[in-house]
C-alpha cells in the first residue's frame, strides 16, 4: 500500500587492496583534496580580499585603503543595483518555490511509481541545456518579433509589439526562474519522499482539508528540502551575470554585471573585488542561516 | 453461500449486540472492486453504540478495505455506509464522524505529543481552553499525563500506540476505527494493551471497529466478531457463538484450533446427530448446524481441548475414534498430542496435565470427546481439506 523508494545513494564495498587504515586514514586521504581546495578556492579569495583593500592603479595595487568599501556603501548607484539584485533574486526564488513545491509534491506523492524515474529524468535533462542557448531561446520568445508578441498581435490583443518584454527586469526574472527549477524541486522531492503517506491520511481523518494538510503536515516536513533548495539556488542567483547581460537591459542590471564591468571594463579591480567580497559574506550568512534552519527541522522531523 | 450465512449471523446479532443502545454504524450491501479484483463482496452489518466490534480474518479477506471504506479513504463501488444514520458513503475522511488509529500510528513527527492530540480538536474550531481540556482528557484516558511536551521519536512503541489512540479519541468520534493497532508491539505488551483498550472503550463509551487477524485478540476484546473470508462475512456473532457454533468450516478452523472429521449423517434427532466418520466409526454430536439433514455429507468439528485420550475404548457413550499417537509435547499446564486417526484423519488433543493418560508416541489409543463438544457442519471431505489448507495458508 505504501510505496517506498530505496534510499538515494549507496555505499560501495571495500576492495581487498592494502590501504591506510585506522585513525590516520581520514587525514591521509583528505590531504590532496584539501590542498587543491586551498589552492583553487582560498587562494583567489585571499587575492580578492587583498585587492579590495588596495587603491586602484595600473599595477593593481597602490597602497592600503578602505575607499573601495566606502565608495560602494555611499554611492547610491551601487545601492540601486544591489536593491535590483535582491528584488530579482527573491522574486525568482519565490516563483521557483511556487512551481517547485507542487511539482515535488506531484512527483513524490501523486506519480505512479513506474513514471517517477522518467519524470525525474525529464526534469534533469531539461536542466542540462546550455544556459546560453536557453537564454537565446528566451530572446526568441520574448523579443520584438518573438512568439509572444506575434501571437498577441495575430489574435488582435495589441497593435504594436510590447518592447518591455525583453531587456527588462521581468525578462531576467523569467529566465532565472526557469533555469534552476530542478535544483529547487529535487531537494524538496527528496524531503517529501521520506514522508509516510499515512501521515496525510491521518491528518485528513482528523479533519484537515487539503490546504490544511499542506500547511500543517507537508510544508513543515518538506522544510529541510526547502532550505536546501534555497542554499542551492538563491545564493548562486546573486552572482548571476549572463542572463541580465543578455536580456536585462538597464532595468535588469545586477551586481554580477557591476562586478564584471568594474573589473573587465573599467579596470577598477579594487571596487570589483570589494563588491565580490561583500557578496561572498552575504551569501555565507544566508547559507549559514539556511543550514541552521534545515538542521533544526531535520532534527525535529526525525522519528 | 456467503450471503446466506451472513444473514443467519446478522439476525442473531441484531437480537443481542445492539439492542436498546442504537446503531452507530451501518453497512448496506457494500461492494469494493479494484479493477477486476473484488476486495469486498457485498457485506452488511450494523455496529451498535458502545459496541466493541471486530473484523477478523486472514490477510486479503477484505477487512482492511472495509475499514478504509468506513474511514473514507476508499469509496464503495456499490452499497452504502451510514454513520450515525447519515449516509457517509461518499464523504471525505475529514467530513465524517469517524477516526482511525493507524497500524503505523502515523504520529506527526514534527509535533509534540500534545500538538498531535490537539490536531483534531483544533480543526473543529474549538476555543483554546476546550482544545487543552480535550488534550488533557485524552492523554489521561490513555494514562500518558505528563508526556505532552515529548516528541514522538522519544516514545516507546507502546507509548506511541497510546498517543495514536489519544489523538483519535480527542476528536470524540461516533466510531473509532482501529487497524491492527497492536500488530507492532511485542507479545507481552500486546496482551496488556488488549485489556487497556477494552477499559478505554468502556470508559469513553464509543463504538470501536477493530480490524485484526489475531483470533485471540478478537475473542478477548469483542462484543461481536465478523469473521471475514474472500470478501464476505462468513460469520457474525458473539465470541462464544463464533467459537462454539461456527457458521462454516473456515470459521471453525480460523477461530482456535480444530480437528475436522468428515463423514455421513446417519440420523438426526432431538438430542443431536449421529455421523459415521472414516473407518465406520460412529460419532454422536449433541450440537449441529440447522442445515444438517439425514444422509447428507457432514463434518464433525472438535476442539483439541475437548479431546481426551485413553489406552482402550472408553465405556461411556462418548464420541471417539481409534488413533495412533504421533507426537506428544509437554507445555506446562497442558500436554499437546498429534494423532493419526483412521484413513487420512488427523486430530489434535490438548489434555490438562492432571487428566493425562498413559499414552505415548507410537502407541495405539482411543481419542474421545463428550457429544456436546462435537459440532456438526455441512460439508464434504474435500471442503474440510480446503478449509484446513485455507486456514493454514493464512496463519
Amino acid at each position: 500500500m505504501v510505496a517506498t523508494a530505496p534510499p538515494v545513494g549507496s555505499s560501495t564495498e571495500d576492495s581487498t587492496r592494502a590501504r591506510p587504515r585506522g585513525r590516520w586514514a581520514g587525514p591521509i586521504y583528505s590531504i590532496a583534496p584539501t590542498l587543491v581546495l586551498l589552492a583553487l578556492f582560498l587562494g583567489p579569495m585571499v587575492i580578492l580580499l587583498y585587492y579590495s583593500f588596495q587603491k586602484a592603479s595600473l599595477a593593481g595595487a597602490g597602497g592600503w585603503t578602505f575607499d573601495n568599501y566606502t565608495s560602494i556603501l555611499t554611492d547610491p548607484t551601487y545601492g540601486k543595483v544591489m536593491l535590483t539584485t535582491v528584488v530579482i533574486c527573491t522574486i525568482s526564488m519565490l516563483i521557483m518555490l511556487a512551481i517547485g513545491l507542487p511539482l515535488a509534491y506531484i512527483l513524490a506523492m501523486r506519480t505512479p511509481p513506474r513514471f517517477e524515474l522518467l519524470f525525474l529524468l525529464m526534469l534533469v535533462i531539461a536542466e542540462e541545456l546550455n544556459p546560453l542557448i536557453r537564454i537565446y531561446a528566451w530572446r526568441m520568445i520574448l523579443g520584438r518579433g518573438g512568439v509572444i508578441n506575434w501571437t498577441l498581435q495575430t489574435i488582435g490583443l495589441i497593435d504594436k509589439p510590447i518592447d518591455s518584454l525583453l531587456f527588462s527586469s521581468t525578462a531576467v526574472v523569467i529566465v532565472l526562474s526557469t533555469t534552476y527549477i530542478s535544483f529547487t524541486t529535487i531537494p524538496i522531492y527528496a524531503a517529501l519522499k521520506a514522508v509516510d503517506s499515512d501521515l496525510l491520511e491521518a491528518a485528513d481523518d482528523l479533519g484537515a482539508s487539503f490546504l490544511t494538510r499542506c500547511r500543517k503536515i507537508l510544508l513543515p516536513l518538506a522544510a529541510p528540502g526547502i532550505f536546501v533548495a534555497i542554499i542551492l539556488v538563491y545564493i548562486p542567483l546573486y552572482s548571476e551575470f549572463a542572463a541580465p547581460a543578455l536580456v536585462g537591459g538597464t532595468s535588469g542590471y545586477m551586481v554580477g554585471n557591476a562586478i564584471q564591468e568594474a573589473i573587465l571594463e573599467s579596470g577598477n579591480r579594487g571596487v570589483g573585488s570589494a563588491m565580490s567580497f561583500m557578496l561572498l559574506v552575504l551569501s555565507g550568512a544566508v547559507a549559514w542561516i539556511g543550514y541552521r534552519m534545515a538542521r533544526i527541522r531535520r532534527l525535529q522531523a526525525t522519528s | 453461500m456467503g450471503t446466506e450465512t451472513e444473514h443467519v449471523g446478522a439476525d442473531t446479532a441484531s437480537a443481542e449486540g445492539i439492542a436498546g443502545d442504537g446503531v452507530a454504524l451501518s453497512l448496506d450491501h457494500v461492494v469494493k472492486r479494484f479493477g477486476e479484483v473484488v476486495a469486498v463482496d457485498g457485506i452488511s452489518f450494523d455496529v451498535g453504540r458502545r459496541e466493541f466490534f471486530s473484523l477478523l480474518g486472514p490477510s486479503g479477506c477484505g477487512k482492511t478495505t472495509t475499514l478504509r471504506m468506513l474511514a473514507g479513504f476508499e469509496t464503495p463501488t456499490e452499497g452504502r455506509i451510514f454513520v450515525d444514520g447519515r449516509d457517509a458513503s461518499r464523504l471525505a475522511p475529514h467530513e465524517r464522524d469517524t477516526n482511525m488509529v493507524f497500524q503505523s500510528y502515523a504520529l506527526f513527527p514534527h509535533m509534540t505529543v500534545a500538538q498531535n492530540v490537539a490536531f483534531g480538536p483544533q480543526r473543529k474550531k474549538l476555543t483554546r481552553r476546550e482544545v487543552e481540556q480535550r488534550v488533557q482528557d485524552s492523554l489521561s484516558a490513555v494514562r500518558l499525563e505528563g508526556y505532552g511536551k515529548r516528541y514522538p521519536r522519544a516514545l516507546s512503541g507502546g507509548q506511541a500506540q497510546r498517543v495514536a489512540l489519544a489523538r483519535a479519541l480527542a476528536n470524540q468520534p461516533s466510531v473509532l476505527l482501529l487497524d491492527e493497532p497492536l500488530g507492532a508491539l511485542d507479545l507481552k505488551l500486546r496482551e496488556e494493551m488488549q485489556f487497556e483498550l477494552k477499559r478505554i472503550q468502556r470508559e469513553v463509551g464509543i463504538s470501536f471497529v477493530y480490524v485484526t487477524h489475531d483470533q485471540g485478540e478478537a475473542l478477548t476484546m469483542s462484543d461481536r466478531i465478523a469473521v471475514m473470508n474472500g470478501g464476505v462475512v462468513e460469520h457474525l456473532g458473539t465470541p462464544e457463538e463464533v467459537y462454539l457454533r461456527p457458521a462454516s468450516l473456515f470459521v471453525a478452523g480460523f477461530i482456535g484450533q480444530t480437528s475436522f472429521l468428515p463423514g455421513h449423517v446417519e440420523s438426526v434427532g432431538s438430542d443431536g446427530a449421529e455421523v459415521s466418520v472414516e473407518g465406520g466409526h460412529r460419532s454422536r454430536s449433541a450440537r449441529l448446524d440447522p442445515r444438517i439433514t439425514v444422509g447428507s455429507q457432514a463434518v464433525v468439528v472438535v476442539r483439541p481441548e475437548h479431546v481426551r485420550l485413553s489406552p482402550t475404548e472408553p465405556p461411556t457413550d462418548a464420541a471417539g475414534v481409534p488413533v495412533t499417537v504421533l507426537d506428544e509435547v509437554f507445555q506446562g499446564s497442558v500436554v499437546r498430542y498429534q494423532l493419526q486417526g483412521p484413513g487420512d484423519l488427523r486430530l489434535a488433543a490438548l489434555v490438562p496435565l492432571d487428566e493425562r493418560a498413559d499414552v505415548h508416541p507410537g502407541v495405539q489409543a482411543w481419542a474421545s470427546w463428550l457429544p456436546e463438544w462435537g459440532y456438526v457442519l455441512p460439508g464434504t471431505e474435500s471442503d474440510a481439506e480446503a478449509a484446513a489448507s485455507e486456514v493454514e495458508a493464512s496463519a
